[in-house]
């Protein structure tokens, strides 16, 4: 077994970066490593817009608890999957696997995360990082939406490509510098607009209810919070992982979505850079919007190259490249087309923050309700890779309760946040699903992988290797 | 290792006094302006706790890998917030209300950048253990 020290490591690494196989001891990193690059990916401009979009629709008091009670739902989430993540030592994709089936993992990863937070919001990202570098200098070509966006994807794409090292040697240095610079802009901005009384005594814009301030804090980040396990498979400790994710999203992700919500309070916009080019910090601005977009968009191309490495023939870094330079060219042609227009963005978060947590309710369904509360296997054998195990192609039961539980939090049911929504609905259909087939005798499967030393490494890869 | 050990202590004593001096120059502007304080004492105060945890921390540990990996965390804490003092602590909004204080910050800010990326590169080439543990 993998994960046991006793053992010897028998894998082979046929992909780079362990995207197939279980993580080695020797690769492990510290619950610091990963609370960093949990931040990291945290720290990006569209965080602080997530706040802005509050300061309009909430007065301090009611934002602070939206900001709350959204982020712990993100927290509980988070940290469910991130303990799986390093229990099994597992990218998200490939934990999918057991309650998705192998193909099912691909396709639903694919969806999901591959292209949604692969490809799509690393090129949202990218051209929000035009938008950013347009607005901080308009009239210099290389700064225009379009052109921003092509150096700015290519730049996102280098420690992306490098893998979690680099990853994570970026994370360590953005992520206190991110926070300090991030104060300064809410400080002086509160400051400038009229200070702490203002933002206390003002009424916001455009008033929302409770729940669409608490659905808009869950979809902001709840794509992050259900592929923690890319990250959390690299934790030395399973509780180190959860709480590193928990800590980032309680005390970080509140801090932010407050800070830049009272901006607008005092101000009536999210003039973060521009706060900080008020105030004198000019190249803290330009450093707070590039680092704050490579240390995000690196994890998501990260992690949308992951979900490929199960089909692909070609390896991890090459894949980064490829998606690098699509999503690259996705946010160029916005940024030259649709110029500074905000509409595409709202729209995919919206979608994003429906659909997605639907698919974490199936993965905590199948690790801790069927495997732990009624299969009652340890924690660290539920989602094991041994070679010579054989994995489903297709298990049918984790897309019955994911499209329902989508479909149904997406657009059908209208009343509560649709995100916990979608998430309950597939939790609850398939821990009955799992646990009815399963006493009926009755397996949804279509065909069988058997796991060799390559892990969950594609049949015409392995064929390859072997060749060679 | 011992030599690691020594380099590591002497620059998160640096770290720990000058950022007790920075909190002190901070608290002072408080009535002045608390929307400057408030980003300074965060400049200051991070440090600080993270330069004691890690003189613990770093007492604690025999093995050079392990002694690396401490070092090197607590080391990069200081070094990304020196490199954010280097940024802000030179803009006209601090210098007018913090005049000297906020050269003499961003001079030590610069200190600990430099110094810390020095003592990570000196940190990993000895112990082995990763620029980003």
């Amino acid at each position: 077994m993998a994960s046991s020290k006793e053992h010897k490591y028998e894998w082979v690494d046929v992909m780079g970066d362990y995207s197939v196989v279980p993580v080695p001891d020797e690769a492990l990193r510290t619950t610091t490593a990963i609370f960093f690059v949990f931040t990291g990916v945290l720290a990006c401009i569209a965080a602080l817009w997530g706040g802005a979009v509050l300061g309009l629709q909430y007065t301090f008091t009611e934002m602070l608890w939206v900001a709350i009670v959204g982020c712990l739902i993100q927290g509980v989430i988070g940290f469910l999957t991130s303990y799986m993540g390093a229990a099994s030592r597992l990218s998200t994709y490939a934990n999918m696997s057991w309650p998705y089936g192998r193909y099912g993992a691909f396709l639903w990863g694919l969806a999901l995360a591959g292209i949604t937070c692969g490809i799509g919001w690393f090129a949202v990202e990218t051209w929000l990082f035009g938008i950013m570098m347009h607005d901080l200098m308009p009239n210099n070509l290389l700064m225009s939406v379009g052109v921003a966006s092509i150096w700015g994807g290519l730049l996102m794409m280098t420690t992306a490509a490098i893998g979690i090292k680099g990853i994570a040697f970026l994370s360590y240095l953005t992520v206190p510098f991110w926070i300090i610079l991030a104060s300064i802009s809410f400080s002086s901005g509160i400051m400038v607009g009229g200070g702490w009384e203002k933002v206390l005594s003002a009424r916001p814009l455009s008033p929302a209810p409770f729940g669409i301030g608490v659905a808009q804090v869950v979809g902001l980040y709840i794509a992050g919070a259900t592929i923690t396990p890319d990250v959390t498979r690299f934790a030395k400790s399973r509780v180190g992982a959860g709480l590193a994710w928990f800590i980032q999203v309680m005390i970080v992700e509140v801090f932010f979505l407050l800070g830049a919500g009272c901006l607008v309070l005092a101000t009536g916009g999210a003039r973060i850079t521009e706060a900080l080019l008020a105030v004198g910090v000019g190249l803290g601005a330009y450093l707070l919007a590039v680092l704050g977009q490579w240390t995000t968009n690196d994890n998501n191309l990260y992690s949308g190259a992951l979900n490929f490495t199960l089909i692909s023939p070609i390896s991890r870094r090459a894949l980064v490249i490829t998606l690098g330079l699509i999503g690259t060219a996705m946010a160029a042609y916005v940024g030259f087309v649709a110029g500074a227009s905000f509409d595409p963005f709202i729209a995919f978060l919206t979608f994003l923050g429906s659909f997605v947590p639907a698919v974490a309710g199936t993965l905590i369904a199948d690790f801790y309700v069927y495997r732990g509360l009624y299969k009652k296997m340890p924690v660290n054998e539920r989602y094991v890779l041994k070679i010579g195990d054989k994995i489903p192609e297709i298990n049918l039961t984790g897309w019955i309760s994911t499209v329902i539980g989508g479909v149904l939090g997406t657009w059908v049911i209208t009343t509560g946040i649709p995100s916990l929504n979608s998430m309950l609905i597939s939790f609850i259909i398939y821990c009955i699903l799992a646990i009815a087939l399963d006493k009926a005798g009755i397996q949804l499967v279509i065909g069988r992988y058997e796991v060799t030393k390559y892990g969950l490494a594609p049949r015409w890869i392995i064929k390859k290797v072997e060749k060679t | 290792m011992e030599d690691v050990r020594r380099h590591t202590y002497a620059y998160l004593v640096f770290s720990m006094v000058t950022s007790l001096i920075g909190t002190a120059f901070g608290i002072s502007i408080v009535g002045e302006s608390p929307y400057i304080a408030f980003p300074w004492l965060l400049t200051t105060i991070m440090p600080l706790i993270t330069s004691v945890a890690g003189v613990f921390r770093v007492k604690r540990v025999s093995e050079p890998y392990g002694l690396g990996v401490v070092s090197i965390q607590h080391v990069w804490w200081v070094v990304s917030v020196g490199f954010a003092g280097v940024m802000f602590f030179p803009a006209d909004f601090f210098v007018k209300i913090g005049g000297m204080m906020s050269i003499t910050m961003a001079i030590i800010s610069a200190i600990w950048l430099i110094w810390g990326f020095y003592l990570i590169y000196v940190v990993h080439e000895k112990t082995k253990a990763p620029v980003a543990p």
